[in-house]
């Protein structure tokens, strides 16, 4: 091999390295899941997506980045079922998925 | 020529079944799940949204401050806001912000905290069905140096929202809780919006709806 082919493999790696890891664009979705407890299917969703976000956020300080700051935006699914408790009110669980920008 | 007892007649048949094809509570799929109770909205007057509920026990003079909580926009089906640019969803939350903060603001000194007097407003674009297992959400916390562009086209996604949406809204004391007031509306032309100019005109005179309901609960003539 020689010193040139070996430089120009160096540059490459680098790149996609580069590439694998962009300064703050990558994303780890995050689940959330509230359990039961909740009587407002507003509330519910609410929390389930913060926990979801906050578990996105947890991956991206795993993989070693820092979880962008969100400008106030919470954002995410939530998918719902209801019950209803011991004296018959509604009763909600809400599961999320969120993801939070990683740099 | 025709009685005019008969044709008086017919007229009161005609309302009457007018009437009874409006049921007394909206329609599951004609509401999103936001507000936690429906069964007490009833239709609103010919001015007011389509579906109103106003508690007869609430002292809506008591309040002089509002708490206004960051506009929610719920979509039907997961991922369903995808499609929507981020920086529309953001600015049509900001433009609907803006628009209740500064209608109401001239009434109500706004407020970050809960506290006597204080009214909790809560408001959403809504293109959700109750009954739909999932749901897209998108929340934006205007910050108050968030500036909105000038008029221009609406992306189609974001039309096809806008075209399809309801406002929900509660307003609510904000220490105990109790609901105030609460509605669906469904009103308004919303094919004919087509850039950001005819949105922004839309919101503000729904704002304008609301502050004047608002003064008119409060005794004061609506301006």
């Amino acid at each position: 091999m020689t010193r040139q082919g070996g430089r120009v493999r160096a540059w490459v790696g680098l790149a996609l390295a580069a590439v694998a890891v962009p300064a703050w664009g990558a994303q780890y979705p995050g689940w959330g899941d509230t359990g039961w407890g909740f009587y407002g299917k507003r509330e519910c969703c609410a929390e389930a997506i913060a926990l979801a976000r906050q578990d996105s956020g947890d991956r991206c300080v795993a993989a070693g980045g820092t979880p962008r700051p969100t400008s106030g935006i919470q954002r995410g699914s939530c998918e719902w079922e209801w019950s209803t408790d011991a004296s018959g009110q509604l009763v909600y669980r809400c599961a999320s998925e969120a993801a939070v920008w990683c740099r | 020529m025709v009685p005019v007892r008969r044709v008086a007649a017919a007229l009161v048949l005609a309302l009457a079944a007018a009437c009874a094809r409006r049921p007394a509570a909206p329609a599951p799929a004609d509401t999103s799940g936001f507000l936690d109770d429906y069964a007490r909205l009833r239709p609103g007057p010919p001015d007011g949204a389509t579906w109103a509920y106003r508690n007869p026990a609430a002292r809506v003079r008591a309040y002089d401050r509002i708490l206004f909580e960051p506009v929610a926009i719920w979509r039907s089906g997961k991922r369903s806001l995808d499609p929507i640019p981020e920086d529309d969803l953001q600015r049509l939350a900001a433009e609907f912000q803006r628009a209740v903060t500064v209608r109401l603001g001239a009434d109500y000194r706004l407020v970050d905290a809960a506290g006597p007097g204080v009214l909790r407003v809560r408001l959403a674009v809504t293109a959700a069905r109750r009954e739909d297992r999932a749901l897209d959400v998108f929340t934006f916390a205007v910050p108050p140096e968030h500036r909105v562009p000038d008029a221009e086209a609406l992306h189609p996604a974001t039309h096809a929202l806008v075209v399809a949406a309801a406002i929900e809204g509660e307003l609510s004391d904000a220490v105990t809780g109790e609901v105030v007031a609460a509605g669906v509306d469904l009103r308004g032309e919303r094919r004919a919006l087509r850039t950001w100019g005819d949105v922004r005109a839309a919101l503000d005179r729904w704002a304008a709806w609301l502050a004047g309901r608002l003064r008119e609960a409060r005794g004061e003539r609506a301006g």
